[in-house]
């Protein structure tokens, strides 16, 4: 009776709930992921079997090796860049007056809300009147905007949280300005640093509106998988999508739990 | 930078200190003098300037006008990590990351002191401290106690020329800060380093200082010892802030060819700087006044309104005519009950002048 | 003070002087092409009203804008109502749990953009998994129009990609409205729905206004997923747009549309904010 009881107490509606908007978030992802190791080339159940073929396949193609090649450089760069800009700027902001302090923040911002399509035709537009011609290096000058605000939220969240007064204590003890911020100040922020860093990463891999106006022949993984799309049968797609979202996914994941104490 | 040790000069001199915040003065023409080896605290509420005198000490603010001294040599300008003092934080700022080991250490490794003699340095400081058993800690793995004591030892390792100490027992619970007050004392004398020590607890500074400066406002109101600041406050503000008080208003005349002050018809000694025929202000501390049956000549006579026990101590609130005052007397006293009718007097010595009333 | 100005204004300086350059500058450029001329297959920097009155008469590009605000309307205000509920659960049902039910959310908004439009165009496609699945396990015996390709399949797969996106700043604002201050107004007689919509949906208003809008912006600039998933009566502004910038190959007309769009999104959640401001007071 008692167990009954307690069973009851259960928020099963909740549960329910919950549990159906998680798997309706994630069950895309899965469905890609399962048929990526599927036998057959059918994309339909019911389910065939497994098999490694299609990933034999795609790491054997030097079209999905380079476009492979090129992300990794376009979300490492992008990565570093976006840290050492978000870091610098984070530092500036937390200096400033609280009102002068929403203003910066508030135009900060503005790339993260603004639709990535016109941003893309705008910077393929901009490219076109200066003359510089599409390639990898001019969809990473993008793909910088496109995740500084994110690294900024995320810097200058914990910087909020920083209490400069163990800067005092620091030059109190005789530090000079500069030992200070590498002996405290860095390595309090650190861990924020690097996950907003992984953060960019993600945003950069996983990154098509932008690389898809401004790359040029310099193709990315999500353009070769766009491109296969339209061809129809191709089941590397599968795999080359769970590649992109392993990646991507691990990134957003060890990113979240370095910036989130909070969180979990 | 290294200023040589001098005893001949004071620790600390501040002289015609200016200091103002936009339009608001924060500290205003302060001069100020601690000796070689003093326990000096700075007493006043919240903010009186007594912070920000430490700060400026510290160089981390630096007056408008004046001049600080330390040893003997202008550090007026100099900022705080070229200063040879060091600051004990309200809220420790133990830096987070780091052990507790290498907290302590990190004033003699900005210094480049041998690796060798950092070690041995900080090992002993921590002893000294109490703290040994939690070297190899995260700073933010201790107690709150334990904090202070690392706080402590992380700024007296650097062999300060003096520690400045920000309401250092503001953040510990009563019994703790009772006792990290009688060892805070002990551990200056046995180091003799000169400590100055900000607070706003009067019973703290009383306990712990050989002197105490009282600042209110962004003034420094009376430099003394403890027995002179409680005994002779120089200031009504002073004799108010500090210790409990019963102020009240006297006529001064001549009574039997003696200069007294009348109450109720009965006449009580006053300050002798009171002049006749004017109305004069003076106090008497609860505990030096004394309680007695009804009928007493040269006394107040009044009524016990309330007799509250205090666990060492009995306290009575008489009504009287100069208004209710609260008196104060060993718990081994005669107790005499809400009702009744008693006499109260103090000696001429407990008088507190708070000079003339004014109307 | 003085030195501490001078170092923040140094600290922000590359941030600044790159959006400068790689953000506001294109949009300007961008601004700047929609009075273009087109000549000859080439743009010329000649001034002229043309593409905004292409833009705002043809009664095609009124079709799409029509569509496109529907269709971001609708993804939009589901997003909304399942984002409120979901952040409602995780806060105060299962609130020992909600950090790492809020944290599967997080995760899922990075990451794989392409590959979620991909996975619903084989779910829906004609001999899709939906169908094939059902058919399979003998629920249905014909293929389900609703669950091929088109406008169902695109809402569909915006609301996937896009309803973290709107519970970030529902969960955000919820986090100010304790436990405590439900059971109050339940202690006081509300039913567990009636403190909901009391004490909850006035505070997190703010919350669900701004998912809203988020989602609204992104949905209406969208492009590849229409492209992906709908046929060509359920094509989006953004393909037009797009197919100016590819095959279409004129580029003022489509910055003018660009433009045009935003500022029929700038007037409408404008509008939106201001309404909501007034009701909250």
């Amino acid at each position: 009776m008692r167990r009954l009881a307690r069973w009851r107490r259960v928020p099963w509606p909740s549960i329910l709930y919950v549990g159906a908007v998680l798997l309706f978030l994630f069950a895309p992802l899965a469905i890609v992921v399962l048929f990526s190791f599927h036998s057959s080339p059918r994309m339909a159940f019911p389910f065939q079997g497994f098999s490694l073929r299609w990933y034999e396949e795609i790491f054997t193609d030097v079209e999905v090796v380079r476009a492979m090649g090129r992300s990794a450089i376009a979300a490492v760069t992008t990565g570093l860049v976006t840290a050492i800009l978000g870091t610098l700027a984070g530092l500036g902001i937390v200096g400033l007056s609280s009102r002068t302090k929403g203003a910066v923040m508030f135009f900060a911002m503005i790339p993260m809300s603004f639709p990535a399509l016109l941003f893309a035709i705008g910077l393929a537009v901009y490219y076109r009147e200066l003359g510089v011609g599409f390639s990898l290096g001019a969809t990473i000058a993008g793909q910088i905007i496109q995740s500084l605000p994110f690294v900024l939220l995320v810097i200058s969240a914990t910087l909020d949280r920083f209490r400069f007064s163990l800067i005092e204590a620091a030059r109190d003890l005789g530090a000079g300005a500069f030992h200070a911020f590498r002996t405290i100040t860095l390595p309090i922020i650190l861990p924020a640093v690097l996950g907003s860093m992984l953060l960019a990463m993600a945003l950069s891999a996983d990154e098509f509106i932008v690389a898809f106006f401004t790359a040029g022949q310099d193709k990315t993984l999500p353009l070769i998988m766009y491109g296969r799309i339209n061809i129809k049968l191709d089941p590397s797609i599968n795999a080359i999508g769970t590649v992109l979202l392993v990646v991507t996914s691990a990134l957003a994941f060890i990113s979240a739990r370095r910036t989130s104490k909070e969180s979990l | 930078m290294s200023a040589t040790p001098d005893s001949t000069s004071p620790a600390i001199e501040l002289v015609g200190i200016e200091k103002a915040y936009g339009q608001a003065p924060a500290v205003r023409h302060l001069d100020l003098t601690i000796a070689q080896g003093e326990f000096f605290s700075l007493l006043g509420p919240s903010g009186c300037g007594k912070t920000t005198t430490l700060r400026m000490m510290a160089g981390f603010e630096f007056p408008d006008a004046g001049s600080i001294r330390l040893d003997g040599h202008d550090v007026t300008e100099v900022p705080a990590h070229r200063r040879q003092v060091n600051l004990v934080f309200q809220k420790y700022e133990l830096f987070p990351h780091m052990t507790v080991r290498r907290n302590v250490g990190y004033g003699l490794k900005v210094r480049r002191v041998p690796r060798a003699e950092i070690d041995d340095r900080v090992d002993e400081m921590l002893e000294t401290v109490g703290v040994g058993a939690f070297a190899d800690r995260r700073a933010d793995q201790l107690s709150g106690g334990q904090q202070q004591r690392v706080a402590l030892a992380r700024a007296l390792v650097n062999r300060p020329r003096a520690l400045l100490l920000d309401e250092p027992l503001s953040a510990l619970d009563v019994k703790l800060r009772k006792r990290m007050q009688l060892e805070l004392k002990s551990i200056q004398e046995r180091l003799g380093t000169t400590f100055v020590y900000v607070t706003h607890d009067q019973e703290e500074a009383l306990l712990m200082s050989d002197r105490i400066g009282i600042m209110n406002d962004g003034r420094l109101l009376q430099v003394g010892t403890p027995r002179e600041i409680y005994g002779t406050p120089a200031d009504p503000f002073v004799a108010d802030f500090v210790g409990e008080l019963n102020a009240f208003e006297v006529e001064v005349r001549k009574v039997g060819g003696r200069v007294s002050g009348v109450v109720d018809g009965s006449p009580v000694d006053v300050p002798s700087s009171a002049s006749t025929g004017k109305r004069w202000r003076i106090a008497v501390r609860p505990e030096r006044m004394e309680v007695g049956p009804a009928g007493r000549k040269d006394a107040l006579h009044g009524r016990v309104t309330e007799l509250n026990y205090l666990g060492h101590t009995l306290q009575y609130s008489v009504e009287t005519a100069v208004g209710e005052l609260v008196v104060r007397a060993g718990a081994g006293d005669v107790e005499r009950e809400p009702g009744s009718a008693v006499s109260i007097w103090w000696a001429a010595d407990a008088v507190i002048d708070l000079g003339e009333a004014t109307p | 003070m003085k030195p501490n100005r001078i170092v923040a204004a140094l600290q922000l300086a590359p941030a600044s002087v790159y959006y400068s350059a790689l953000f506001g500058a294109p949009l300007l450029v961008l601004v700047a092409y929609s009075f273009y001329t087109t000549e000859n297959f080439d743009f010329v920097p000649e001034f002229t009203l043309d593409n905004y009155v292409t833009a705002w008469t043809s009664e095609v590009y009124r079709t799409y804008f029509i569509r496109t605000l529907r269709i971001s309307a609708i993804t939009a205000a589901v997003i909304a109502v399942v984002a409120f509920f979901y952040s409602y659960v995780i806060t105060y049902t299962l609130r020992a749990h909600r950090s790492l039910l809020y944290f599967f959310v997080l995760v899922s908004m990075f990451g794989g953009y392409l590959v979620r439009i991909y996975a619903w165009r084989s779910i829906f496609g004609t001999e899709g998994i939906a169908n094939s699945a059902l058919m399979s396990t003998g629920i249905i015996a014909e293929p389900l129009d609703l669950l091929r390709n088109g406008e169902f399949a695109i809402i569909i797969a915006m609301i996937n990609f896009y309803l973290p996106l709107g519970i970030l700043p529902i969960y955000a604002a919820m986090q100010n409205v304790g436990p405590g201050q439900i059971e109050a107004a339940q202690d006081l007689g509300s039913s567990r729905l009636g403190a909901a919509g009391k004490i909850v949906l006035p505070l997190a208003l703010r919350g669900v206004t701004v998912a809203f809008v988020f989602t609204f912006i992104a949905t209406a600039a969208e492009w590849l997923t229409p492209q992906l998933l709908g046929g060509t009566e359920d094509q989006m502004i953004g393909n037009r747009i797009a197919y100016q910038f590819g095959a279409g190959f004129d580029w003022p007309l489509g910055a003018a549309l660009a433009v045009t769009l935003v500022v029929v999104l700038a007037v409408l959640l404008g509008a939106l904010f201001t309404v909501v401001r007034r009701w909250v007071r």
